[in-house]
Order: C-alpha cells, then sequence, then structure tokens
C-alpha cells in the first residue's frame, strides 16, 4: 500500500513540475495549461526527473543523495516557473467534471475503470515474471535500489546493471528504483506499477484528442475505449515491460505535432528514447519525418517546424553522447544486417494481422488510413500525419520483415510489442484524418497553434 | 458538437446485444475473476521458494482446470502433456462448464503437494486470465475466435450498413465508433480469458514462483526434445528469475546460482561460484 500511494504522490508532483515547464514552454499566456494537458504534464515531469536521476547516478552518487537533490532541485524550479508564469493559470483549468456525462461516456469510462482495476488487481497479486521485466527494468531497477550489482565503471561486469543490456536506457529502472527507495524496500510492484499510470495517461491523451481534433464526444469515448480494450494494452497494464511507456510518450509527442508545438513534440520524442531504444530508432525519426511534411501555405515541407522538432529531441543526446564515450552501443546488437526471406515476411504479415498484435485493430487501420486519404491530403497537418503513420508501418516492415529482426516474427516476442507502442498514436492519426474531413480546401495547418489547451480544430 | 447520438441508435442497440451475448458468458460478470482469484488464494497458501536448496530436480505437474494433478513429468521429456493440455479442448469449453468447474477449483495447497521428496517441481495449471504476449495470445484475436468473431464481425458490418445508409457524411466516425463497440465486445473478452499459471515448487511442494507464461514456457520444454528452443532456453529462465530476485543483495556475498542440464537430461539447480 505504501508504494501505491508514494508512486501516486509522485506521478502528481511530477505533472506539477512538468506543468511548470509547459507553461513556461507556452510562455504562460492565458489558458496556456488545460485538463488535456496533464497526462503530457506527468510524462515531461517523469522524464525530466529521471533524466537528472540518471545524470546524478551516472556521475556516482547514490540513489538516496540523488533522489534528495533531484526533488529539492525541481520542486524550486516549478514553484518558480509557475510563479512566474501564473498568468497561464488563469483562463480556467477548464476540467470538465462539471459536464454532465452523456450514456456513452459513461459507458466507455466504466470500461476504461473496469481495465484499470483489473490492472492494479493484476500488479498488486502477481509476481515480475517476464523476462525483460525482470532483466531490462526490475532487475536493473532493483539493482540500482539495492545500491550493488550497479557499476558506472565501463571496466566492471556490472556496468549499467548487472543483467539486461546496458545499452538500454536508464528511464524505468530508474522511475522504479525511486519508489522502492520513497516505500522503503522492493517489492514486485515496484517494478510493475508504472504500466498503470502510462494506461491513465494514454487515455486522457487520447480522449482529450479526440474532443480537440474531432468535436464529437461519442468519437473521443470510442477512441479511449478502442485503446483501452486491445489486448495488449490491458496486459501491459501490470506485465512490467516498458512497451506501454512508449506507447505513451509516442502519442504525446504525435499530438503535440498536431498542436505544432514542435519543440515539445521534439521533448517528448526524446522522452521515448530515455524510455527504450524504439523510441530513439523510430519514434524520433518517424516524427522528424512527419513534422517535415506539415507545411503551410501552400508549401508542403515544413523545415523550420522540423528543425524545432529536432532541437526538442537533442534532449536525448547527453544519454547518447555518454554511451558512445563508454563504448556502448547506440542500440541493441539485433537487426543490424538486412534478409531476404519471402517465408518471413508472409509470417510477418499473419502476425501483424492474425496474431497477438490484436489483429482486429491492424486489419481495419490501414482501411481507415485509405478512407480517409483524401482528407489528410488537404492539410499539411494531416500530410504529417499521415507521413507519421507510413513511417512507423513502413520501418516495422522493414526492420521485422528485411532485418535479422525477424527472428521476433518466428518466436513472436518484440514483434508484438513494437506494434502496440506505435497503437494509441495509430488510432488518434486517424483522428486527425476525420477532423479534416470535409473541410474541402486545400489550406493546411488546420489544427490550432495556439498555445491554448482547449484547442480545437478550425473550421476550413 | 457535430456528433448527434441519438442517430447511432441502431448500431448501438445491435453492439449492446452483442456485447451481452459476449460478456455474460465470458465471465466479465463473475465466473473468470473468481476464478482467478481463488487460484491466486491457492498459490499463496504456501510459501516462496528458498533457492538455497541444492540438487534439485524438475518435475512437471499438469494441473486440471478442476484442480485434479494430470501428470507428473520430468522435464527432460519432451512435454508433451503441456502441450496436449493446453489443446485437449479445456481452453474452449463453454461457458456453462466453466461455471460449473468453479465448486471443483481446488481449495487447498494439498493439490500441489505430491510427494516428491527432494525435488522440486515445475507446476502447470490453466489460468483463466490471458497473458502470455507471445504463444496463448496467438490465435486469440478477435477474428481467429470462430463465435466472437462471428458476432463481433456482423455487429461491425451492421454498423456500416446503418452508417452508410443513415448520414453518408459521418461515415468514417460511424465506423470509428462502431469499431469501438466490436473491440469492446470481442478483444475484452479475448484479453480477460485463459490466462495459465506455472508455478515452481520446492520439494514440500511449496509453490515458488507463478507465472502466466505458460505458452512461453510449454514451448521450450517442449523443445526439450530437441528443437531451439531447448534446454538452455529452460535454464535462462530460471537464472533470470534468480538474477531478478538476489538484484538487491549483493552477489558477491550470496551464492550465485545456475540452474542448468545434466548430461542426461534431468535440469538441476547447481551453486557455481559465490560464497
Amino acid at each position: 500500500m505504501t508504494l501505491f500511494l508514494v508512486a501516486a504522490l509522485r506521478v502528481l508532483w511530477e505533472t506539477f513540475v512538468g506543468a511548470s515547464l509547459l507553461l513556461a514552454l507556452r510562455r504562460g499566456g492565458a489558458g496556456a495549461l488545460g485538463w488535456k494537458d496533464l497526462p503530457v504534464a506527468f510524462l515531461l515531469g517523469l522524464t525530466l526527473e529521471t533524466g537528472l536521476l540518471g545524470a546524478w547516478i551516472l556521475g556516482g552518487l547514490s540513489l538516496g543523495a540523488a533522489m534528495r537533490w533531484t526533488g529539492s532541485a525541481l520542486t524550486l524550479v516549478g514553484i518558480g516557473l509557475m510563479i512566474r508564469h501564473r498568468g497561464g493559470l488563469r483562463g480556467g483549468f477548464g476540467f470538465p467534471v462539471w459536464r454532465r456525462l452523456r450514456w456513452y461516456e459513461g459507458a466507455a469510462l466504466a470500461i476504461l475503470a473496469e481495465k484499470a482495476a483489473f490492472g492494479l488487481w493484476n500488479i498488486h497479486r502477481l509476481p515480475n515474471f517476464f523476462s525483460d521485466a525482470m532483466v531490462q527494468w526490475g532487475g536493473r531497477g532493483r539493482a540500482i535500489f539495492g545500491g550493488v550489482n550497479f557499476s558506472t565503471d565501463p571496466a566492471s561486469a556490472q556496468f549499467l546493471g548487472h543483467v539486461g543490456r546496458n545499452s538500454y536506457p536508464l528511464g524505468a529502472p530508474l522511475w522504479e528504483a525511486g519508489n522502492a527507495w520513497f516505500a522503503g524496500g522492493w517489492s514486485d510492484p515496484a517494478a510493475l506499477l508504472h504500466g498503470l499510470f502510462f494506461y491513465g495517461a494514454i487515455l486522457g491523451l487520447v480522449w482529450g484528442a479526440g474532443l480537440a481534433l474531432t468535436g464529437s464526444r461519442p468519437l473521443a469515448a470510442a477512441g479511449a475505449v478502442i485503446v483501452a480494450v486491445h489486448p495488449l494494452t490491458v496486459w501491459h497494464i501490470a506485465v512490467g515491460f516498458n512497451d506501454i511507456a512508449v506507447a505513451a510518450f509516442t502519442l504525446a509527442a504525435l499530438i503535440a505535432l498536431v498542436r505544432r508545438e514542435w519543440f515539445l513534440a521534439g521533448l517528448l520524442a526524446a522522452g521515448a528514447a530515455w524510455q527504450k531504444n524504439e523510441g530513439l530508432l523510430m519514434v524520433i525519426p518517424a516524427l522528424a519525418f512527419g513534422a517535415a511534411w506539415m507545411g503551410e501555405g501552400g508549401r508542403l515541407v515544413n523545415s523550420r517546424g522540423a528543425l524545432r522538432y529536432l532541437a526538442g529531441a537533442m534532449a536525448i543526446l547527453p544519454w547518447l553522447l555518454y554511451k558512445l564515450a563508454h563504448g556502448l552501443p547506440i542500440a541493441g546488437a539485433h537487426g543490424q544486417e538486412m534478409v531476404w526471406d519471402p517465408a518471413a515476411l508472409m509470417s510477418l504479415v499473419t502476425v501483424g494481422f492474425l496474431g497477438a498484435t490484436g489483429g482486429g485493430f491492424w486489419m481495419l487501420w490501414p482501411l481507415f488510413l485509405l478512407l480517409l486519404a483524401p482528407d489528410f491530403l488537404r492539410s499539411g497537418t494531416g500530410r504529417g500525419a499521415l507521413g507519421v503513420a507510413l513511417a512507423m508501418a513502413g520501418m516495422w516492415f522493414l526492420l521485422f520483415g528485411l532485418t535479422t529482426l525477424s527472428e521476433f516474427v518466428a518466436n513472436q516476442m518484440t514483434v508484438h510489442r513494437v506494434l502496440f507502442q506505435f497503437l494509441p498514436a495509430a488510432l488518434v492519426i486517424l483522428f486527425v484524418g476525420i477532423s479534416d474531413r470535409g473541410k474541402g480546401s486545400s489550406t493546411p495547418g488546420t489544427v490550432s497553434s495556439s498555445a491554448s489547451g482547449a484547442s480545437a480544430v478550425e473550421s476550413g | 458538437m457535430k456528433d448527434r447520438p441519438s442517430s447511432l441508435g441502431a448500431a448501438a442497440t445491435l453492439h449492446v446485444v452483442a456485447f451481452l451475448i459476449l460478456f455474460f458468458p465470458s465471465g466479465v460478470l463473475g465466473a473468470e475473476p473468481v476464478w482467478f482469484a481463488r487460484d491466486v488464494a491457492l498459490a499463496e497458501q504456501v510459501a516462496r521458494i528458498d533457492f538455497a536448496v541444492g540438487g534439485a530436480r524438475f518435475h512437471i505437474i499438469v494441473v486440471r482446470p478442476d484442480g485434479a494433478v494430470q501428470g507428473i513429468e520430468q522435464v527432460s521429456r519432451p512435454g508433451e502433456s503441456l502441450y496436449e493440455t493446453r489443446t485437449d479442448g479445456a481452453i474452449w469449453r463453454g461457458w456453462a462448464a466453466r461455471v460449473g468447474l468453479l465448486g471443483a477449483v481446488p481449495r487447498s495447497a494439498e493439490l500441489v503437494k505430491p510427494d516428491l521428496g527432494d525435488e522440486v517441481a515445475l507446476l502447470f495449471r490453466h489460468n483463466p486470465l490471458e497473458a502470455s504476449h507471445s504463444n496463448a495470445l496467438r490465435g486469440y484475436s478477435l477474428f481467429a475466435l470462430p463465435w466472437h468473431g462471428l458476432l463481433a464481425t456482423a455487429a461491425l458490418l451492421g454498423s456500416i450498413l446503418f452508417g452508410a445508409r443513415r448520414r453518408q457524411g459521418d461515415f468514417p466516425k460511424r465506423l470509428l465508433i462502431s469499431f469501438a463497440l466490436v473491440l469492446a465486445a470481442g478483444e475484452a473478452v479475448v484479453a480477460h480469458d485463459h490466462w495459465r499459471q506455472v508455478a515452481l515448487a520446492d520439494q514440500n511442494g511449496k509453490v515458488a514462483e507463478y507465472a502466466a507464461r505458460a505458452g512461453y514456457l510449454e514451448k521450450k520444454a517442449k523443445g526439450i526434445g530437441g528443437d531451439s528452443w531447448g534446454r538452455r532456453g529452460l535454464d535462462r529462465e530460471y537464472r533470470v528469475w534468480i538474477d531478478y530476485h538476489f538484484a538487491d543483495k549483493p552477489l558477491s556475498a550470496d551464492p550465485d546460482w545456475l540452474w542448468a542440464a545434466d548430461a542426461d537430461g534431468k535440469v538441476r539447480l547447481k551453486r557455481v561460484g559465490g560464497g
């Protein structure tokens, strides 16, 4: 119980820190922060906190000292930014609790809550049992928490953890270790709990984006249900993997791109890379590709926005430089050789559409893309979103169909999880297409770029 | 607001009917979670394993959904009984059978306390909640389920037809909403269905570890007879378990354990290095 309580309080604090940063990025204009921004604030705060924690620990500080320094510093910074940009809090928070729920919203919320409760139950009652959860995330987190079996000496066999790949980023292990430190001991839920918070962030983002992009309450609720009931979503709440974190950051970064908040999108994409290497290898490039096609004013290319996005994504650079300086591979050892195997490609199609990826979604998603293709092409935002979709899908096929990563198709492991990382963003891309539907003009950039937390679709 | 919720009536009704048909028998309203709770309670009646036990040999115990021990088998053999159990029809038994089984769910640790001497047992049992990301989920997706898929597809097509006929302009929206309802009715059931459980038990039959990774281990156990997963993969799983559980303790002070298979294929716990 202590762990659950401290984790919840920590998430609130991270949301506060992230919200202060959001206010600063948006320069505190009236209504700069709304309820739809809370998940983004949480993700930003978490990235900031674990990034700073990582810097201290890689610099040789103990976990306890790093937690104290990080907590103190970010609290002061957060308060300072909040005071300085308090104007952004004026305009009301726009929290819609006073609204009367429609019947379908109540039904959707019940489904979402049932999944969350089911996940919480699993976190509480099941042990940490999957390999990656034990090795890559929980094991390294536990080692950091214990102050043993983790070394910052490149010559040590325990360099960045006695288990797992030391080229994997430390975002998740640090968060797990921090919770155990607060709770005063390690328990299996410390290695599993993060999934529940990312689940909440994802659904808040999907619901908020649905409302902002389509203006349709049924559609927003439907989108949240689609993501929530996907088998891998339910499973990832409690499984201890970190793919759900990548899913949350990818989604948040995409939404920031659609809102034309380029630097913020880059920061969030860097957050994805700090959670898992797919963020570096797939999310950052795919979103850069999308950003580049979001031109306005008759221009196809959006070079300035893309550069701002990349500037934000540079937040991951210190970690990459650290890896380079210590001889660590930028990513894992997989997928570095091209292979040509038609059987593997066919197998990939089978796995993607009929397998554990939750084929119902992935069979219909391309259909929606085709259906909405003319609408996507009407605006820069639509073209960019379509670009992200094609880039992500293309990379998935390329990596798992044409490189040695195809071994993960044969044993049906990572291939599902990587597709899951893209699931919520793929859904919101459909929202973008629907939002552009019926605009009938070629006016690009139809989504408000205002800093307002209640961004809305402008009629084209 | 651009939406017209009232215009969704026909499609929504169709979905609600499908939803209820799918959810009632599948246990969201009671049967499966209760069963799951009992499984967990059973597992927690016994203590965790103490890994400071040497010279142990593994057995596989297959426990049927009704709690009976179906078979005890050494890991060194191919493990067909695991595979057979997976496909013996228990997974797809009807809802009435499930409800009927509730009264027969094992209630005490005796069922997992066969007389194994100093041998360590690997216990395998069905758990009704889906978990394994690789094999257990394979084939359970919406359209792979005969009756789930049939109803869900019918509901989806019905909605598309309603949507196309009544409001051409909102066709994508209607399709998406239909999509959500269909998935809610179908995939949610899948996600909550058929976890299975693997547990390690020590020489006293005490459960040390239980996990819903049956498909994963099952493949490896099956592979012990010769395929690529083989013995080494199984060893690795236990090594991972140990590495994680000792991660916050100095390895130099604690024994470093390795699970390995000996020449005749029997999996043994070996102590390598350490104090």
